[in-house]
């Protein structure tokens, strides 16, 4: 990717995307800043972090052809000047056999923007010689606190062959080498100390048992001997102890904890180093209080250790990874994907499950900050910040507090409720509907046909003020708000409401509400259908309040105008507006309509129905604007998709991006997934191009629009809905947690409002035992801050079996542009999961810059190769000629671009193709310079997500389960006689080939056993015959049954065929490859 | 994945249980002897690592039993096997279990005393720790198993026999490899077809022990951690890069098994039965009791503690 040198090529080392292995908070006095950076190992790099701002600082290469596998620092001056501080620390990073010494200096300018003004350095202060063994565990220390010189520091090496070496860091030499006479394999071990004489092993073994030992003098020699010569000869004795310079050391051993049943993966030591918790491959972690007999002169906080000996936490799904532990809390992470936190007393608290893939391999507890920083095989660091989560008990003890710091818990009745203490009955009052409208505004609707307004002051009281009561005893069902910017009162705001009544009744209530009490301006009714058939109430954010929708039980969408008869006199509130019938829209599945949204400038109306269809029916303008229409008009589909979300109900819909003559649809349903169609209008035609599946949701309400993003199918930022009996706010680009509130389920009444940052701005009300719970955070801008939660780029976190670059010139070049983003390079990876996904990265630049999902395969079946394809190779032949000018016009302007491919295959024969948005690279051009100068000081985690190119599920092809359902019909055939040309002429053209080409067209056996076998490889071209309308995009398979199979997919009519089988291998094919001969031109037809 | 679909994909899984293996590795250990002949004219052997013993079953059946059955067969003569394990596995014919700790020198001895003083002609090792998916760290605790199992092999092989033992490829492998040649003249690295592609698995075939002249087990670690420190790449991070460039070692390297048999990585339709209906053997030997069993038994109590909690922060 060098820019000028064409003459030289080299092979440069980049950044590496993996598991993150070793994390390390770096603290700062107090003053300087609150939060702690954070230093990652990835690979065989570090990476700082500033927590504050999420951004990345610096990376390091420390190590070469090794993984970072543990960093450990140490705070050692800070000067402070006017301009800046200076923040001193030294850094011991170690891997397999090596540690290697670093100073790391952070210069924070004073002054400047927090940002920008850090500069940081990285020295190498020694390499210590290489270990006879893996580096376990690495732990800064004084030396001996008896005899040694005050001040100098030790570092203390933890070997796999459970022997400690002492390195004396100002004279670079071992002073101390013990091992532990207890030979064993370890998988883990930890050190404790501050000097030689406190120090203490813990070993975690692979079978099952903690080794915990300590180093002591084997007697007490006078420190007056002269120091050795550098210790670096080879002759050494080994034997269980080592005469050193002037002391002999030996191993004791202190304790062997036992009650595992699995090999240990790590120990944590307690600061005091009076308990231990290690995790295992049972599933479980452990509680040790470590019984030493010179523990007498401890500090006071060992009070709480012996009680908590033994405590055993169990509630990971699969083997614990890592831990850590507080005076508190106990934290565990998970090949589960899960951080689970614990009280001291064992009991869980609370569970975080945020990460994909193979698991979380690091977690890390930062309790003066409240910060959890989780990172994992799938490359994400996560940072949760526990607002007050824990209040330290007088006994030492957890104690659960408020479920966050910030949020105001509001609980209310409907102040005509109490009158009914007894039985609740169908004519009882209670809630029926709520509607938030602002984050302190409420609509409540009652069963008793009661409307109230319910204003949630800052002291966390609720001013109720009853509206009006639509009707009597006649329950309210359904209720709509349309907030305005009022016209009437300047700064205030008028809300229309909408309500359905039981017996068939629409009222619309205005109510104009600003600092003083909400007040109803204008109220009327008309009956909207018969009793007990008016389910819904629908108001239109495009359309205003001139038009409502009201909806039936059999799939009828009726559109109401709203006129005021005199327009002239705006403050005649009493006025009575006139309503009209305009429109009747029938659904062609009758099924009750549960969500719609309607373009004015498009003319279009969608709807989502009970079982998972969407409707699209015209909406004229003129229908619209025609003020005297006398005769409602009965509307019918253009076009419909039947279930997009399975059987389960559409809960929202919504016209997401509009272009010239596309339009995209946006729809959420119980199914818990989040579907992208478009909608073509000059062919009619909609189509499925994607989807996302929230997996920690099972009901998605809604997802909150994201302007600001460049990102197409991303456009959505969160995800608003269930998950059991819980409401769940996802953040879909971080993919975080926001809000997590038990509730009872979606059945309940309940609504919800976010603001701009739904992370400091949610409210959430629902309805519980007659009573109204309202959860509402509201952070005003200024008064706190969030920090950023994912600081690095997400990935796979599983095993990949395939990549492919995707290259932009080519996609550029065949779309005559120039190159614009040469900068970027994306790479295509397919995981065993089933999953795509598309990354980006810019070379020079320090960090990955984004990742994202294009897809899964279907049920997930592992992918086990990719290939891109962009070139068209256009034959020209007697068709072109006879073919007159215009007719190629239309074939032009059809396919104005050469579609840009992404095929994946895998297992159980799976073949997806992707294909690359079209998309107006003049609107991109800006966001993407802009974004590429964010990049080297971005700071928001979103910024590094959003990315510019984007792909679209365009066909997946898998053999039919059972052999019956296999149809490959005559006609089908026939179809593809047209292409046949193409593709015979085609298949001659490449050398690869010749000759094995057989031009059977070999209709697909059913066999019953075959759906099994798996895909190993792929390549692709495609092929067009000029002046004709398709394009074929051959593909080449390797199956696992041996063979290597032709395929044809006819675009853009989504057809796939099996073109011809190529001569049988005898064993499975695994990588492929196709190389394009041009022959002589024109072919022979 | 159900057992019929794992049939299909899997085709020594099926065989396996046709043949009533208890594992599929036990045709890794067949092919083996297919190439290299292990098992000729051995009289006593070690198995390693055996649970849940698959390879003990071959060995059982490819030595023990064939001296039985033969009409000159006498009880004295038949071979010895012993299999060490931490785990107890489900008896086999012919094999003699120890319960023991292979890093343990004093399981050697045991060994030993079942040979009545004589030592084994071949030591086998199919053990492997959990894989965490950090493949640097797989490797490296596979082969510290492999040398802790060396402990047992310097103190119980006789001169001459043979070593093999399951190894993960990786960028260490040459270390490995060197570390091994200390004690066998003849090394080579097997990759049995059973043993699939997209596996880092492959086996290590040593032949003809044959210690260093004056060599004394209790050195044996030292000796080792030689070769892992040499003098020449001190300044290297990767362990085994001083193998690379001019020190390159070159590992013999083998493909075994019947190459037109069975491809692991292959699906093969499951054979049709007459009336149609293709039933699944259930394993030889279901799993033994997996460590994380009082896991499982204590999830219903633990989660029963959190809704008590969520009920309660709801009522707060």
């Amino acid at each position: 990717m060098a820019e000028e040198t064409r003459t030289q090529w080299s092979l440069q080392c980049s950044q590496y995307l993996g598991e993150i292995s070793a994390l390390c908070f770096l603290h700062f006095p107090t003053h300087l800043s609150s939060l702690p950076f954070l230093l990652a190992g990835s690979g065989s790099q570090l990476m700082l972090y500033d927590l504050e701002s999420g951004k990345m600082l610096r990376s390091f290469h420390v190590f070469d052809g090794i993984r970072v596998h543990g960093i450990i620092c140490l705070f050692t001056d800070c000067t402070e000047g006017t301009v800046s501080s200076k923040l001193g620390f030294q850094l011991a990073v170690f891997g397999e056999r090596r540690v290697k010494l670093f100073s790391l200096v952070i210069e924070l300018f004073l002054g400047t923007q927090n940002q920008s003004g850090v500069s940081v350095n990285l020295n190498l202060l020694h390499l210590l010689p290489k270990f006879g063994n893996w580096v376990l565990d690495v732990c800064f220390m004084k030396g001996f606190v008896s005899s040694y010189n005050e001040g100098s520091h030790c570092l203390a090496i933890g070997c796999s062959d459970n022997s400690v070496h002492v390195w004396d860091i100002l004279n670079s030499i071992v002073i101390l080498e013990v091992q532990s006479p207890e030979r064993c394999l370890l998988y883990s071990m930890r050190l404790w100390g501050d000097n030689i004489e406190a120090l203490r092993i813990a070993s975690g073994t692979i079978f099952n048992e903690i080794l915990v030992w300590k180093v002591v003098p084997k007697y007490n020699a006078p420190s007056s001997t002269s120091p050795m010569e550098d210790h670096n000869d080879q002759s050494y004795p080994f034997s269980n102890h080592v005469l050193f310079h002037y002391q002999q050391f030996e191993a004791v051993h202190m304790d062997k904890l036992a009650g595992h049943e699995g090999s240990i993966f790590r120990i944590t030591w307690s600061s005091d180093g009076s308990n231990l918790v290690s995790v295992s491959d049972d599933r479980s972690a452990r509680v040790w209080a470590v019984h030493t007999e010179i523990n007498g002169s401890d500090k006071p906080g060992y009070s709480i250790a012996p009680e908590l000996d033994g405590v055993v936490l169990f509630g990971h799904n699969a083997r614990v990874w890592d831990c850590c532990i507080s005076d508190s809390l106990i934290v565990t992470a998970g090949e589960d994907c899960t951080c689970r936190m614990w009280g001291l007393d064992g009991k869980q608290l609370l569970m975080i499950k945020e990460h994909i893939g193979r698991g979380i391999w690091r977690c890390l507890y930062d309790a003066n900050s409240s910060l959890l920083i989780t990172a994992g095989f799938d490359s994400a660091i996560k940072v949760h910040q526990l607002h007050g989560f824990w209040s330290k008990g007088l006994d030492g003890r957890a104690e659960v507090k408020e479920f966050i710091d910030r949020t105001e818990i509001f609980t209310a009745h409907i102040p005509t409720s109490s009158e009914h203490n007894g039985l609740m009955d169908s004519k009882s009052e209670y809630v029926r509907c709520l509607h938030f409208t602002c984050e302190d505004s409420l609509y409540v609707a009652t069963n008793q046909g009661y409307l109230y307004h319910a204003k949630l002051s800052k002291t966390r009281d609720v001013k109720w003020t009853e509206l009006v009561q639509i009707s009597n005893e006649v329950p309210i069902v359904c209720m709509d708000v349309l907030s305005l910017k009022s016209s009437e009162l300047s700064g205030g705001v008028e809300d229309w409401l909408a309500v359905g009544d039981g017996k068939g009744c629409m009222t619309i209530v205005k109510v104009l509400s600003d600092v003083s009490a909400p007040k109803v301006s204008l109220t009327f009714g008309w009956q909207a259908g018969m009793e007990r058939q008016l389910l819904g109430t629908y108001w239109c954010k495009s359309l205003g309040y001139r038009y409502i929708f009201t909806t039936d039980p059999i799939g009828t969408l009726k559109l109401w105008g709203l006129y005021d008869p005199s327009p002239s006199v705006s403050h005649s509130s009493a006025g009575h507006y006139n309503v009209s019938l305009i429109g009747e829209f029938a659904s062609c599945f009758g099924i009750r309509i549960l969500c719609m949204d309607a373009s004015f400038e498009e003319e279009v109306l969608v709807c989502g129905d009970l079982r998972g269809n969407l409707v699209l029916f015209p909406m004229l303008k003129s229908l619209l604007l025609n003020t005297s229409v006398a005769s409602e008009e009965k509307m019918s589909p253009i076009n419909y998709f039947k279930g997009v979300h399975g059987i389960s109900s559409v809960s929202s819909v919504s016209f997401a991006r509009l272009s010239s003559n596309q339009i995209e649809i946006c729809s959420t349903g119980g199914d818990g997934c989040i579907c992208y169609l478009e909608y073509d209008r000059d062919r009619k035609h909609l189509e499925f191009i994607g989807m996302k599946q929230v997996k920690e949701l099972s009901l998605i309400q809604s997802v909150s629009e994201d302007n600001d993003s460049i990102d197409d199918l991303a456009s959505g930022r969160y995800a608003a809905g269930f998950a059991s009996v819980d409401f769940l706010i996802w953040n879909l680009i971080t993919e975080t947690k926001v809000v997590q509130i038990p509730c009872g389920g979606w059945r309940r009444p309940h609504s919800y409002y976010l603001g701009d940052v739904p992370e400091m701005k949610n409210c959430f009300a629902y309805v519980k035992d007659e009573m109204i719970y309202i959860h509402r955070n509201w952070i005003l801008d200024g008064e706190g801050k969030i920090i950023p939660r994912n600081l690095h780029v997400q990935f796979h976190g599983r095993e990949m079996h395939s990549l492919c670059f995707v290259s932009e010139n080519l996609q550029l070049r065949a779309n005559g542009k120039h190159n614009l983003y040469s900068r970027f390079s994306w790479i295509a990876t397919g995981c065993e999961d089933g999953t795509v996904r598309l990354t980006r990265y810019t070379p020079g630049v320090e960090n990955w810059s984004a990742s994202k999902l294009l897809g899964e395969h279907v049920s997930g079946s592992a992918v086990r190769s990719i290939c891109c394809v962009s070139e068209i190779h256009v034959f020209a032949s007697e068709a072109n000629t006879i073919s007159d000018g215009t007719n190629r016009q239309v074939v032009d302007t059809d396919n104005g671009e050469n579609p840009f491919l992404l095929i994946s295959v895998g297992a159980k024969r799976v073949l997806t193709s992707w294909l690359l948005r079209n998309r107006r690279l003049d609107k991109e051009e800006a966001l993407a310079d802009q974004q590429y100068s964010e990049i080297g000081s971005s700071n928001k985690p979103s910024s590094g997500v959003s990315s510019s190119m984007s792909f679209q599920w365009l066909s997946t092809d898998m053999p039919a389960k059972y052999s019956s359902s296999h149809k490959y019909p005559e006609d089908a055939e026939n179809f593809v006689g047209a292409a046949e040309n193409v593709s015979s002429t085609k298949v001659d053209a490449i050398s690869h080939f010749q000759g094995k080409g057989k031009m059977d067209i070999k209709p697909c056996l059913g066999d019953k056993y075959e759906d099994d076998w798996r895909y190993m490889a792929v390549t692709a071209f495609l092929v067009k015959y000029a002046g004709s309308r398709l394009t074929v995009c051959f593909v080449v398979v390797a199956c696992s049954d041996a063979t290597v199979a032709l395929r044809a997919l006819i675009l853009p009519y989504r057809l796939w065929f099996d073109v011809a089988l190529l001569a049988p291998q005898s064993s499975p094919v695994l990588a492929l490859q196709h190389v394009i001969v041009p022959i002589c031109l024109p072919s022979e037809g | 994945m159900g057992k019929a679909s794992r049939d299909k994909r899997d085709i020594y899984y099926r065989k396996a249980k046709e043949e009533g293996w208890r594992a599929r590795s036990a045709f890794k250990l067949l092919q083996i002897d297919e190439e290299f002949n292990i098992f000729e004219g051995v009289k006593r052997v070690v198995d390693l690592c055996a649970a849940p013993g698959s390879w003990s079953q071959v060995l059982s059946r490819r030595l023990y039993l064939p001296a039985k059955l033969s009409p000159d067969s006498r009880e004295s003569d038949l071979p010895l096997i012993v299999a060490i394990d931490l785990q107890p596995m489900a008896p086999i014919e012919g094999v003699i279990q120890v319960q023991g700790d292979i890093t343990n020198a004093r399981t050697a001895e045991v060994v030993i005393r079942h040979f009545e003083g004589c030592k084994a002609d071949l030591v086998v090792c199919d053990g492997a720790p959990d894989v965490t998916g950090l493949h640097d760290m797989d490797e490296f605790v596979q082969s510290q198993l492999i040398l802790a199992g060396l402990t047992i092999v310097t103190h119980v092989l006789r001169e001459g026999g043979k070593f093999i033992a399951k190894i993960f490829r990786g960028k260490d492998t040459s270390l490995l490899y060197c570390q091994l040649k200390l004690f066998f003249p003849l090394v080579t690295f097997a990759k049995p077809k059973s043993s699939r592609n997209s596996s880092i698995e492959a086996f290590a075939v040593c032949e003809n022990y044959s210690p260093p002249e004056g060599f004394n087990p209790k050195d044996l670690y030292r000796l080792l951690e030689k070769v892992g420190s040499p003098s020449g790449g001190e300044d290297l991070d990767c362990s085994s890069g001083w193998l690379e460039g001019p020190n390159k070692v070159y590992i013999p390297f083998l493909a075994c098994g019947d190459l037109s048999g069975y491809d692991s990585d292959r699906s093969y339709p499951l054979p049709k039965v007459a009336d149609g209906t293709y039933k699944s053997l259930d394993p030889v030997q279901p799993p033994i009791a997996p460590p994380y069993k009082r896991a499982l038994e204590l999830k219903k109590a633990s989660s029963h503690g959190i809704q008590e909690l969520e009920k309660l922060s709801l009522d707060s």
